[in-house]
């Protein structure tokens, strides 16, 4: 059982709807796993906090105002702004925020997929329509291609791409001496999974990122999700089984000839993984996904 | 960032460095897009870009000229700690300034067996010399509406080279995989080897154009031409060296034969003489990676 406490930080946010699948608006849940490592739960992503010698290391910048609160919070327990930051991938819910940290002095780093990304005026053949660039205050600093580490006093931080999974520009770090690994929303714990097909993910690609997270791992790792409680390396192993049961099945399906629409009316994945709930997408929806990615020719 | 007039503007500094006193004149030179190219003429050329983003630095010159350098920086940019430090590779002249300039808060970024060289290293194994960031492949800054990228070439000049593009600017900084215009040393010992040093010089080929400016690690502000020169050299060098190894011929019987004497008025110059450079290519041909070039005597 992973050893923790958590404790809730509400701040005053005038916000728009209360009860958003991103969490609270008006505050942080704080889980501290350690002295120096914190799992900020509130509106947008899981963001995890690792204090070094040489500065505090976050993933994920979540979205306003809790992107705000997240910095005053490391200000206020360590002393200062976050040194660096990577983005897991490339959502609002883990990225937007990059300017509160841009403007503190953090060095934002991220894939160089997800710069790209947002760094051009696209079109959105999902929403069939132009998307604007976001400005340079939310763009990441610092991009790599493969894989870089970070060397902390005693903590090695490994921050690597997992090519084609949640989607085109993933990053998961692993702390070796505070024993984390963020996957971002590669693992959500507890959720319906969105694989972003749109913006360069798969379905193999999210199983094989699955089984090197649990490779990496030991049985005493931390395992932050995207979204959702801590987790174990079993919790990964467990999510990963599910996800390829529904490939098999999808896979099955599509050799029947069984389209798209018949696939999803049937709801094949809800009985896989009952307890797993319903947010931005259920289990019909990913059986379509899983339907139109599986089903693409090599 | 003050205007710089090329050339003219030298900037005096005296200091003790390596325990001993010494004198180190920068003279900077205004690159295009805003990059500037320091060269001392002792250890390798360094340049910056700064800006609202922060200085970015790439190599930090000698041991313990940290406050020279900081200072050569301040006097044109008027601060002198840079955001980052990228280092092109391990060696002493290149990364001496890294745990002043980590004492400062400045982030060092280099390739993974960089940090691994120097950790192992007999006089920049502290922790401040230790490159905090470290990548395999590459890595890429955006920042002062530039785009940097630096990128590992494998056992080059050493195993822990990095090519830095200033793609906006159209400036290349070489490292030392290239030495313009004079023999390069080639620290076989240290990871380096000929065909991969042949290799680095070749990307570099096909990132510039004719008018990139490219930075050697040593040497004069040079051009793709100085780089296809380099190569020339170096091949037909080799080409020349390699049959005599493969006769059995010893290296004191190569050195005496004097085969490179075609390219010794040009390419001569203290550091790597005509003699050490047919020692790198005859143990290269050899397959000897343990004996130093550096063992030759000149003379």
């Amino acid at each position: 059982m992973l050893a923790s406490t958590a404790f809730i930080i509400a701040f005053a946010f005038q916000g728009i709807a209360a009860d958003s699948p991103l969490g609270a608006e008006d505050a942080l849940v704080v889980t501290e796993i350690s002295e120096t490592v914190l799992m900020v739960e509130g509106f947008g992503g899981n963001a995890t906090v690792i204090s070094t010698m040489d500065g505090v290391f976050l993933v994920d910048s979540m979205m306003q105002p809790a992107s705000e609160a997240l910095n005053a919070l490391i200000v206020e327990r360590f002393g200062a702004s976050p040194r660096a930051m990577i983005n897991t991938h490339h959502h609002s819910d883990h990225s937007i925020g990059n300017d509160v940290f841009n403007a503190s002095g953090t060095l934002t780093i991220a894939h160089t997929f997800l710069r790209h990304r947002i760094a051009y005026r696209r079109y959105s053949d999902l929403s069939e329509r132009w998307v604007e660039p976001r400005p340079v205050e939310r763009l990441p600093v610092t991009t790599y291609e493969d894989e870089m580490s970070l060397f902390w006093g005693a903590e090695t931080i490994r921050i690597y791409h997992p090519e084609a999974a949640h989607t085109g520009g993933d990053s998961v770090a692993h702390a070796s001496l505070a024993n984390v690994i963020a996957t971002g929303d590669i693992f959500v714990h507890g959720v319906w999974p969105i694989i972003d097909f749109y913006a360069g993910g798969s379905v193999d690609g999210t199983i094989a990122a699955l089984a090197e997270i649990y490779e990496l791992a030991d049985d005493e790792t931390v395992i932050i999700p995207g979204h959702g409680p801590l987790a174990t390396r079993a919790d990964v192993l467990a999510y990963r089984e599910k996800l390829l049961e529904m490939r098999g099945v999808t896979l099955a399906a599509i050799a029947e000839g069984i389209s798209r629409e018949a696939f999803v009316e049937s709801d094949p994945f809800l009985i896989i993984a009952p307890e797993w709930q319903p947010w931005f997408v259920d289990s019909g929806w990913l059986a379509g996904e899983f339907h139109d990615n599986l089903g693409v020719e090599d | 960032m003050k205007t710089l007039i090329i050339g003219a503007s030298m900037l005096v500094f005296a200091a003790s460095v390596h325990a001993q006193q010494r004198e180190l004149t920068f003279e900077p030179t205004e690159l295009r897009g805003g990059v500037v190219m320091l060269s001392t003429g002792a250890g390798g050329n360094i340049a910056y870009l700064d800006g609202a983003d922060g200085i970015l630095l790439v190599d930090d010159l000698l041991g313990g000229t940290g406050p020279l350098v900081e200072a050569a920086i301040a006097d044109i940019a008027g601060e002198g700690v840079p955001r980052f430090i990228l280092n092109t590779h391990y060696h002493g002249d290149h990364t001496g300034s890294n745990d002043h300039f980590h004492a400062e808060g400045s982030t060092i970024v280099a390739h993974h067996n960089i940090r691994t060289r120097l950790a192992s290293s007999d006089d920049q194994s502290e922790y401040g010399f230790l490159p905090i960031m470290t990548f395999g492949a590459d890595i890429h800054f955006h920042m002062n509406g530039e785009t940097i990228r630096a990128f590992h070439v494998p056992a080059a000049h050493t195993d822990g080279d990095a090519i830095v593009y200033f793609e906006g600017a159209d400036v290349l900084h070489m490292g030392d995989t290239l030495f313009s215009g004079i023999f390069p040393y080639i620290d076989v010992a240290g990871g380096g080897s000929v065909d991969g040093y042949l290799e680095a010089m070749e990307i570099g080929l096909q990132i510039a154009r004719p008018d990139t400016q490219v930075i050697p690690g040593h040497g004069p502000l040079s051009t793709r031409e100085d780089i296809q020169a380099a190569i020339e050299m170096l091949v037909a060098s080799r080409a020349i060296i390699m049959p005599m190894v493969e006769n059995g011929m010893t290296l004191e019987e190569v050195i005496a034969a004097d085969p490179l004497a075609e390219f010794h008025d040009d390419w001569n110059w203290g550091f790597i003489c005509t003699p050490r450079m047919v020692a790198t290519l005859y143990f290269d041909a050899a397959g000897d990676t343990g004996t130093s070039p550096l063992a030759t005597r000149c003379n």
